[in-house]
């Protein structure tokens, strides 16, 4: 199921949730800032899914040169969104 | 002593002690004689109608140096028109020696592929071109110079300008100009003042054609070989753009807040005191908060100099400062003020900044309000290239005015999106860190450790101060330490310190 949360707007970014049932979590990070923190933002995320206990998911963080606790709570909505979702199915 | 009969059938002496070996009048007589002799040309006559006919007249050939000046920045149409003219021409290999070069002269990178230019030296660069050039486009690495070092450059004769191309808003049929008057009019042509005064050729570019004499006169009909006549220079419009922002960012304000605060602590600002503002938002926020400070306190500066806004001129009106010195006119209501005010003076480059001048402003300012797109422990600033490594600012004045000032202030945001302003060390150096007496940020003021008794001031007026360090510290909390961008073994560019030494060099960037 999918959860979105952000917005294309500068300092924000637009996170995409996809929860799996298997496979392997793989995070897609689309920013002008990758070059110089792409590592950093990845790291950041992969923390914010342990820590929402998610294990397999698609994420894509479309992102306009957020800080880190921005990128976290969206990660942390679209989470929830997605298994809103999940549960409304 | 030995006598000969000259033309005019007297005898003169063949040889006196002042001047050696007499030359004695030649010409019949018959026809009055305009000219001092055939071998050094006069032009009359000098007017064409296109800069195809100008650039032919002139005599480019490949391999010259042309130079530019960039006072209609944003809306220049000189320099696109002059090169498609040049093209078409089919001359190449020419080297272009600009005061800056601006987002209006992307056409650049076409005629770099093209191999019609092969050689740049500027002040700086931006957009598509300076991500081109740091990708290693120019096999020559670009020369950036200060405006002070570019001033000095040319009168040294370490750049000759073979062709100097000036935009004229105002010109006549003998070369007399102006910037002030005219519908692309731009103010002060500070730079190209001293490309006029040097330049082997010198065309002037108007679209703006009026009857002798042109008044006032910004350069001289006795510099000026060719007119060129095109249908428009420049859009005044875009000249302006972004200089003259009133900012109503709450961090933005801050750091005015501070950086006032910290001009008053300094003691400095008093009768006949000397500021120079730069632009963006948090230097005129700084004005302003400057001009309350004044007026409360019945103060009357001695001059403003430098790039002139609207901001400055309502100081001078107000009589806040005796004269405004201008070397670039920013905005239309600036333009308007050195059109109709006497004690809004324009000066040349060299007057402005070139240190080896017998006595330069930029060495007589009190006060110099900075930008900075990175500034490190050390007090370096970087104004050149981005933290990606891309080349996108200029150096302007910035070199040469904090080498001047009594106290040269550097204001910046700790942080800019995602991106640290305080860090370990700059990209490339553009100022050195002895030149900076003060940086301040909207999370702390630092102050150079050079400067102790500022320190002592600014702490005994309430003001947050901490170290560098610190500063640097609290930027890479918020953002984390980014990479380094990746460059590789050539060198695309060369910063030149404004007396001519090589202060740091730009390297490519590898993707």
């Amino acid at each position: 199921m999918i959860g979105e949360a952000g917005y294309e707007q500068s300092q924000d970014c637009k996170v995409t949730v996809k929860l799996k049932k298997r496979g392997k979590t793989k995070i897609v990070l689309n920013s002008k800032m990758a070059k110089m923190f792409g590592d950093q933002i990845k790291q950041k995320a992969q923390e914010e899914l342990d820590l929402q206990g998610v294990k397999y998911a698609d994420v894509t963080i479309d992102d306009f040169s957020a800080l880190d606790f921005v990128i976290q709570a969206r990660i942390r909505t679209a989470v929830r969104r997605a298994r809103r979702a999940e549960e409304d199915v | 002593m030995k006598l000969q009969k000259n033309k005019i059938g007297r005898e003169v002496p063949e040889h006196v002690q002042q001047m050696g070996d007499v030359k004695p009048y030649i010409r019949s007589g018959k026809r009055r004689e305009k000219f001092i002799s055939e071998s050094d040309k006069v032009y009359t006559g000098k007017v064409v109608g296109s800069l195809k006919e100008a650039i032919v007249k002139s005599g480019l050939q490949d391999g010259m140096t042309i130079s530019f000046h960039h006072h209609l920045r944003a809306g220049d149409m000189v320099l696109p028109k002059v090169m498609e003219a040049i093209d078409e021409l089919g001359i190449k290999d020419l080297t272009i020696c600009a005061s800056s070069l601006t987002s209006s002269h992307e056409c650049l990178l076409e005629y770099i592929k093209k191999g019609v230019v092969v050689g740049l030296q500027t002040s700086g660069m931006r957009g598509e071109l300076g991500k081109a050039i740091s990708r290693g486009l120019l096999e020559k690495a670009v020369v950036f110079r200060t405006h002070g070092g570019r001033a000095r450059a040319i009168q040294k004769g370490d750049v000759t300008i073979d062709v100097a191309f000036i935009a004229a808003s105002c010109c006549d049929d003998m070369g007399n100009m102006n910037g002030q008057q005219g519908p692309s009019a731009f103010g002060s042509m500070g730079y190209a003042m001293v490309d006029a005064r040097y330049a082997k050729k010198v065309v002037a570019v108007t679209d703006n054609l009026v009857d002798f004499p042109a008044y006032p006169v910004s350069i001289p009909q006795t510099l000026v070989d060719i007119v060129a006549v095109t249908d428009q220079i420049g859009d005044p419009e875009l000249m302006g753009q972004g200089a003259t922002r009133k900012t109503n960012n709450p961090i933005e304000l801050t750091i005015a807040e501070y950086a006032s605060k910290v001009l008053i602590a300094s003691g400095l600002i008093k009768n006949g005191f000397s500021y120079q503002a730069g632009t963006g938002g948090v230097s005129l926020a700084v004005v302003r908060f400057l001009r309350e400070y004044m007026l409360e306190h019945h103060i009357i500066g001695s001059f403003g100099s430098g790039g002139i806004t609207s901001t400055m001129v309502e100081l001078l009106n107000e009589g806040l400062f005796t004269g405004l010195l201008d070397v670039q006119t920013f905005d239309k209501g600036a333009v308007e003020s050195i059109r109709y005010n006497g004690n809004h003076i324009e000066m040349d480059a060299g007057t402005y900044a070139d240190p080896l001048t017998k006595g330069c402003v930029t060495n007589n300012l009190d006060i110099m309000i900075l930008s900075a797109t990175e500034v490190d422990v050390n007090f370096n600033v970087n104004v050149l290239t981005a933290s990606n490594g891309n080349i996108m600012g200029a150096l302007g004045g910035h070199p040469d005015t904090a080498a001047g000032a009594k106290l040269a202030v550097v204001v910046c945001p700790l942080v800019r999106k995602r991106i640290p302003i305080v860090v370990d060390e700059v990209t490339t150096i553009c100022t050195p860190g002895p030149s900076v007496d003060v940086v301040v940020t909207e999370r702390g003021i630092a102050v150079n450790p050079d400067n102790p008794l500022l320190k002592a001031e600014l702490i005994k007026a309430g003001l947050p101060v901490c170290t560098i360090e610190e500063l640097r510290d609290k930027a890479y909390a918020i953002t984390g330490k980014p990479e380094p961008p990746k460059f590789g073994d050539f060198v695309v560019g060369v910063v030149e310190y404004r007396d001519g030494t090589v202060i740091d060099m730009i390297k490519n960037v590898i993707d």
